[in-house]
């Protein structure tokens, strides 16, 4: 060996010392991170049957809108209802299509399902419209909150409803509508006779003549001509307890094309009936959450249905 | 489901709610040999609750024709087919109903059985009226009906049942029975038509208005009755066919109640299809000219010969208290809670506040008058 080679080995024996000591350091710092890490609460997305995705601006009257492309597709079976009478055994073939997405101001969910007929009437006595719904409820809510909320955990639902959609996309779906050859001599108390037997458009009638619409009159929402919102926002605390909350700021749209319902309902995250028990929603959070369609042509109506089971919904 | 007893049937049943009699039970006695179909009762009822528009095919009265009217059509023959076997059986003086009622026949899923009527079952109200079901048979020098010679009105409005079978199905508890007269409401507010209350009740007396979008039903003209006042279609009655008041149960009849003595005492006025177990509190007198028993029997239970022979002896003049109780029949528009027959000559009702309301004479006094008139010179053409 040269004295060259033996003057680099001596050289590498004194930087080994110091690469070893700023390795050894380099470990221990990262181990004490590590386990410092592993002390804290992890930050991972906790595992949730439904995301609702952060956007910058909720489509929540579009459900065809580009963005609903971009978010994940999540598929939910629906059961039938067998729990409280009357009952609905038959279940549909297809899984509900559920999507979810969020601005930090508003939710909305984009529900999606096969028809092939459409129905969107609610006139005669034996028409029942298609709907659909979310109910939403705290997180980890109890087996028997699925029935419509508690006491403790109430149920925050939005309900879509075909008949409305039509009334506030073609004008309100009158008596005409179903009875075309409708004639009529008079309503009280209204004076004159009715001109060629054709009677008013009920949003024109006078206020006196609605004393026989009782409906109306006691402000039932179902009842009124004028709707504002195809989404229906109520609360329930058990089958049987459904009432609809004071301010309707409920929103959404529901369009059905070439044997497919698309609908979007949506609601303010921050709830504007907290008081009456809806439900505050807040980002990072879980929550429980049901979907429930309607199907018309099978005499679909209050528990007449099939809801999914309770699902957890986290919002992102 | 909970046990209930309905004494119109004799036993005990399966309702949907524990048993909850009102305080009172408003109730009504028709006198169907005294209709003539006129329909007073049912344009007094139209005018006044179901001229709106949404309600043009609505009668929460109306007046059919039976055997062969219905409205709507074929409400009673749906129900009776679905239900199955009414077999009664006598038991010492009673009969005893061992058939289901339409609580105990109802399919799993269901809370009552029953069907939802079709919007053309509704557009044929006076069907049937005064028709037979087949065309006439010409004979060699006559048309001759293809049936027996017999029909008779029926009129109807909700029977304001004990165990209602609309307050029953309705899945809201959007239907209720005041407590203070037993008249069974649907709250306007709390409604959410899901028509359950259509298809449940059998008599088909509850609506489905097509404009509010919900349903809509008889309401006994509450706010009259809550001031001592009889029902529109009551009062307005000119058959005087009608006798409305309060009923007690058979155990508490009071005999100076005219409904409790036509209903309890006497026996001569039935529930209407008593076997589909709801104690409709609407109680009919049975024509006495039909000749089936067996359609007697089946409309209005197996007591319908005994009213039968009950009502034939006051039209003999043999029971002159069930004439007086009979007489009061829209005598006044007040209702009356106790009747009296004073020396077989006057009948007297008596409000609840135990004021006179009428009084009529029995037996209405004739006077004859001479044939000619002195003081005018004048002959007379009629002098009674």
């Amino acid at each position: 060996m040269s004295e060259k080679e033996l003057q680099k080995k001596k050289e590498r024996k004194k930087l080994s010392l110091p690469i070893f000591i700023a390795l050894a350091a380099v470990a221990s710092i990262s181990l004490t991170f590590f386990i410092k890490r592993l002390q804290e609460k992890p930050k991972v997305k906790p595992e949730a049957d439904i995301i609702a995705a952060k956007v910058e601006k909720v489509p929540f009257n579009d459900p065809f809108s580009p963005l609903w492309e971009k978010v994940p597709s999540y598929s939910i079976p629906l059961t039938q209802q067998a729990t409280v009478k009357p009952m609905k055994f038959t279940t549909p073939k297809d899984p509900l299509k559920v999507k979810a997405v969020h601005d930090g101001e508003w939710i909305a969910f984009l529900l999606e399902w096969n028809d092939t007929s459409p129905d969107i009437h609610t006139i005669k006595t034996k028409e029942f419209r298609d709907a659909c719904a979310v109910l939403l409820t705290n997180y980890p809510a109890p087996p028997e909150a699925w029935f419509m909320g508690t006491k403790d955990y109430p149920a925050t639902i939005l309900h879509w409803k075909a008949d409305w959609q039509m009334d506030i996309d073609e004008g309100f779906q009158d008596l005409e509508k179903a009875f075309p050859n409708l004639s009529i001599d008079m309503y009280p108390p209204m004076k004159e006779a009715i001109v060629r037997g054709k009677p008013p458009p009920t949003k024109d009638l006078p206020e006196e003549a609605r004393a026989w619409m009782v409906g109306w009159k006691s402000g039932n929402p179902l009842s009124l001509p004028d709707k504002k919102s195809p989404v229906e926002k109520l609360i329930g605390i058990g089958p049987g307890s459904l009432t609809p909350l004071p301010t309707q700021d409920a929103s959404g749209k529901g369009i059905w094309k070439v044997g497919v319902w698309r609908v979007v309902l949506s609601k303010k995250m921050k709830g504007s009936d907290s008081k009456e028990g809806e439900i505050n929603l807040l980002s990072e959070k879980m929550y429980s959450v049901a979907f429930t369609l309607w199907s018309g042509h099978e005499g679909d109506r209050g528990s007449r249905k099939n809801p999914s089971m309770l699902k957890t919904l986290y919002i992102e | 489901m909970p046990k209930v007893y309905n004494w119109q049937i004799g036993r005990e049943m399966n309702y949907w709610y524990e048993q909850n009699r009102p305080k009172r039970q408003a109730s009504a006695v028709f006198d169907t040999n005294k209709c003539i179909a006129c329909q007073t009762c049912t344009a007094a009822c139209k005018t006044t609750w179901t001229s709106g528009k949404g309600q043009e095919y609505m009668y929460w009265n109306n007046v059919e024709t039976k055997p062969w009217g219905s409205y709507p059509m074929g409400w009673d023959a749906k129900v009776l087919e679905a239900l199955g076997p009414q077999r009664w059986v006598k038991k010492g003086e009673r009969y005893i109903y061992e058939g289901k009622t339409i609580f105990e026949a109802a399919p799993t899923t269901e809370r009552v059985l029953g069907y939802l009527p079709n919007d053309l079952d509704y557009a044929y109200p006076n069907r049937g009226e005064d028709e037979t079901d087949q065309p006439l048979i010409q004979e060699k020098f006559y048309l001759r009906l293809p049936h027996d010679l017999w029909f008779f009105y029926l009129p109807r409005i909700c029977n304001h049942c004990t165990y209602p079978a609309c307050l029953a199905s309705c899945p809201r508890m959007a239907i209720y029975k005041r407590n203070e007269d037993g008249i069974v409401l649907i709250d306007q507010e709390r409604c959410r038509a899901y028509r359950e209350c259509v298809q449940a009740c059998p008599y088909k007396k509850v609506f489905y208005n097509h404009v509010t979008r919900i349903s809509e039903k008889c309401v006994m003209c509450y706010p009259a009755v809550e001031k001592g006042i009889w029902p529109r279609c009551m009062r307005t009655c000119i058959g005087k066919i009608r006798m409305f008041g309060f009923l007690n149960t058979p155990d508490k009849a009071d005999p100076e109640n005219p409904l409790d003595f036509l209903v309890h005492i006497r026996k001569v006025a039935l529930p209407l299809l008593p076997q589909l177990g709801l104690e409709p509190n609407i109680y009919y007198i049975p024509p006495i000219h039909v000749s089936n028993n067996r359609f007697l029997h089946m409309l209005f239970g197996p007591y319908a010969l005994q009213a039968l022979e009950s009502y034939k002896k006051a039209m003999n003049g043999e029971d002159m208290e069930l004439v007086g109780a009979l007489l009061l029949n829209v005598s006044t528009d007040r209702i009356m809670t106790k009747f009296k027959v004073l020396e077989g000559k006057e009948v007297v009702g008596y409000t609840e506040n135990g004021h006179e309301a009428v009084r009529i004479p029995i037996k209405e006094p004739t006077i004859v008058r001479p044939f000619f008139d002195e003081g005018l010179k004048v002959y007379r053409h009629n002098i009674t």
